[in-house]
């Protein structure tokens, strides 16, 4: 039987994620050992393939890995067309809305000049849900430090993640509500859903009883 | 100089490729007129309230343009509204079944972050006027030979059935926004929104015990023979269990073209279009991430055109089959071969047109073209044999060279140079000096080398 590729991501859901894997009986012992390798090919004929995490969902939605490891936020972002089959219950974290503290500058500008502007990492989540809620805002993307925006004045507010919410207030920033609660997924190329099903499937279920359990 | 770019998701074919996609679209429509289907050629450009008649929501990613009266035009979108159209105006007498087949570009705004094309070419059939799950085999049976005549050795068809979710579905709840979020999870293969979404309704008491267990089971109900049998277990209408017998009615005809081995079953396929009313499959080549293909049976999208029919019919992506056949070894290439002729241009055209006569492709060059020039033609041509006059001859002697190392015939007459030309040319393994009476062989298409 064909073993499956496996995407998984260097960043901050690895420990997590290497840790689901071994519950479910994968050897991980090399992809801890060094973090220079990009292929691992394990002896039951697994390959782990380590990649950005932005870069996951590529990886899949074009067949390179049959299937990945990546955060919700992430896959909103690139709306890849690829099968989400798990909800791993890791890394959770929430995709927020944020303005500095005091009144809400956002809204006074969307009540006078119709739009207001909004930094953030995500620009397709963003004008994804505000565009589903009728609200149309100027959308600056920016590659870190998203908290600073508001800031200098290059928006009125940031769409950014948290998880405890602490770079939010030691930089005077109020949440104003939550767009997404975000966790890790399992997901799998279209075609490898179907020609790998058994494969698939019994990943899929070993995951699920792991996750259902409580954390390993 | 403005930048030389074509708009993105189209792009220029050159020689080698071109060669390949009609070698691919060759065996294809050979494939479709040996089942009986004849070709029809539908315009390009579409009037959009015509279309539009489909309701079909895919067609929003169209591309659109306007007459001079304002009327919005459409550029072909799919292969199949077109056809039903067509029936709808001309074609709505004579006896069914009718088979027809067409050939076209395609036309769609590409999703950017998809990486796909706004232009591309697909193949279809389309058999209008039977409801029998053998027409459907049929038309599964097509798109097998044609796979296999294109020269693709490993390839899989997914099959489900339209039916089978929409009764469990049906029945499962009479909340209208809850049936069609659950869709709307499936066909975005967000099977986490999905289960969250019907455990909410199942822990609301929307949806009964039996029903949510089938329900959550749907999107694996995929492989051999044994998912049509884990389906029985969860049929709750006629409706579902008329599918599940269809299904079977499918494969077992399909068996008979010997290509049973080929079909998965998969009760949770959502291809991207509504007008599906039966079956519906898709195309997997392994290795490749994308699907080749798909299609299904509509037999409700012909009555939008005044001429109710059932239909079943698919759609194959060219460019994607060629992909296809690249990584599993290449399209065997049995074009005539070519070779370069010094002179071909100007003083021998006449020669060259003999080399023609004998199915052998000529790049012509004018005689005083210098040596260096030629080797890197040959090279950049991918042209194997040079055939060049012997100096003071006048054209009555000829050189015929293989530059890949396979030997040199000198002296031919003009007699005797198309019957050397053709064996070096046809021959690669031969010396050229090897006897002639050594048959011809000519490669059948679609054989692997």
């Amino acid at each position: 039987m064909k073993s499956l590729r496996i995407a998984l991501c260097r960043g901050a859901i690895f420990e997590d994620t290497a840790r689901l894997l071994e519950a479910v009986g994968f050897d991980l012992s090399d992809v801890r050992a060094t973090s220079r390798k990009l292929i691992f090919d394990t002896a039951d004929g697994t390959r782990f393939i380590t990649t950005r995490p932005t870069d996951v969902p590529t990886y899949v939605e074009n067949g390179a890995a049959d299937v990945g490891f990546v955060g919700k936020d992430v896959l909103l972002e690139s709306r890849k067309s690829v099968y989400e089959v798990l909800d791993l219950k890791i890394g959770y974290c929430r995709l927020v809305f944020a303005t500095p503290e005091g009144e809400d500058r956002s809204m006074e500008s969307l009540r006078h000049l119709g739009t207001f502007r909004v930094a953030t990492k995500y620009p397709n989540v963003t004008r994804d849900y505000f565009q589903a809620r009728g609200i149309n805002p100027e959308v600056i993307k920016l590659h870190g430090s998203i908290e600073l925006a508001p800031l200098v004045g290059l928006a009125e507010g940031i769409v950014d993640l948290t998880s405890t919410g602490t770079t939010m207030r030691e930089n005077n920033l109020q949440e104003r509500f939550c767009l997404h609660e975000c966790t890790a997924r399992l997901v799998v190329n279209r075609v490898s859903h179907k020609l790998l099903a058994a494969q698939v499937s019994e990943l899929t279920a070993s995951l699920r009883e792991v996750v259902e359990a409580g954390r390993p | 100089m403005a930048l030389l770019r074509t708009p993105p998701g189209t792009k220029d074919v050159l020689p080698t490729e071109a060669a390949e996609l009609r070698l691919i679209e060759d065996s294809v429509r050979t494939v479709f007129h040996e089942f009986g289907y004849g070709e029809v050629i539908t315009p390009a450009l579409e009037y959009e309230e015509v279309l539009a008649l489909s309701e079909e929501k895919a067609f929003q990613t169209g591309f659109r343009l306007l007459d001079e009266s304002g009327k919005v035009m459409i550029l072909r979108p799919d292969l199949t509204t077109p056809i039903a159209r067509l029936f709808g105006s001309r074609l709505r007498m004579g006896e069914p079944p009718h088979r027809v087949f067409s050939v076209s570009d395609i036309f769609r705004r590409n999703s950017p972050q998809r990486g796909q094309e706004s232009e591309f070419r697909q193949a279809g059939v389309e058999m209008l006027g039977s409801s029998l799950p053998e027409a459907d085999a049929e038309v599964i049976a097509v798109a097998c030979r044609t796979l296999e005549r294109a020269g693709l050795r490993d390839y899989s068809l997914g099959v489900g059935h339209v039916g089978f979710f929409k009764g469990l579905l049906d029945t499962a709840s009479e909340d209208v926004a809850l049936r069609d979020l659950l869709t709307r999870h499936l066909v975005q293969k967000d099977l986490v929104g999905y289960r969250v979404a019907l455990d909410e309704a199942a822990a609301a008491g929307g949806i009964d015990a039996e029903a949510h267990r089938a329900l959550i089971e749907v999107p694996d109900m995929r492989g051999g023979q044994e998912v049509l049998e884990q389906a029985a277990a969860h049929v709750r209408d006629p409706a579902m269990k008329a599918s599940l017998d269809h299904l079977s009615a499918v494969r077992e005809a399909v068996t008979r073209y010997g290509h049973g081995e080929h079909l998965l079953f998969d009760l949770g396929i959502f291809r991207n279009f509504d007008y599906y009313t039966g079956i519906i499959f898709e195309i997997y080549a392994p290795g490749l991430g994308f699907t080749l293909g798909g299609g299904g049976r509509y037999d409700s999208l012909l009555a939008a055109y005044g001429s109710p029919m059932p239909a079943v019919g698919f759609g194959l992506g060219l460019d994607r089959l060629h992909v296809a056949l690249v990584e599993q070894g290449g399209v065997a290439m049995s074009t005539e071969p070519s070779v370069l002729l010094l002179g071909g241009l100007d003083e021998y055209v006449a020669v060259a047109d003999a080399l023609r006569a004998e199915c052998v492709g000529v790049f012509a060059l004018p005689l005083d073209t210098s040596g260096a020039a030629l080797l890197r033609l040959a090279e950049q041509k991918d042209i194997r044999i040079l055939v060049e006059p012997v100096e003071g001859t006048a054209g009555e002697r000829w050189t015929v060279t293989d530059l890949h190392g396979g030997g040199v015939s000198e002296g031919s007459s003009l007699a005797e140079l198309p019957g050397v030309v053709c064996r070096a040319a046809w021959e690669h393994e031969a010396p050229l000096e090897a006897p002639p009476e050594a048959p011809r062989e000519t490669p059948a298409r679609g054989e692997q080398p």
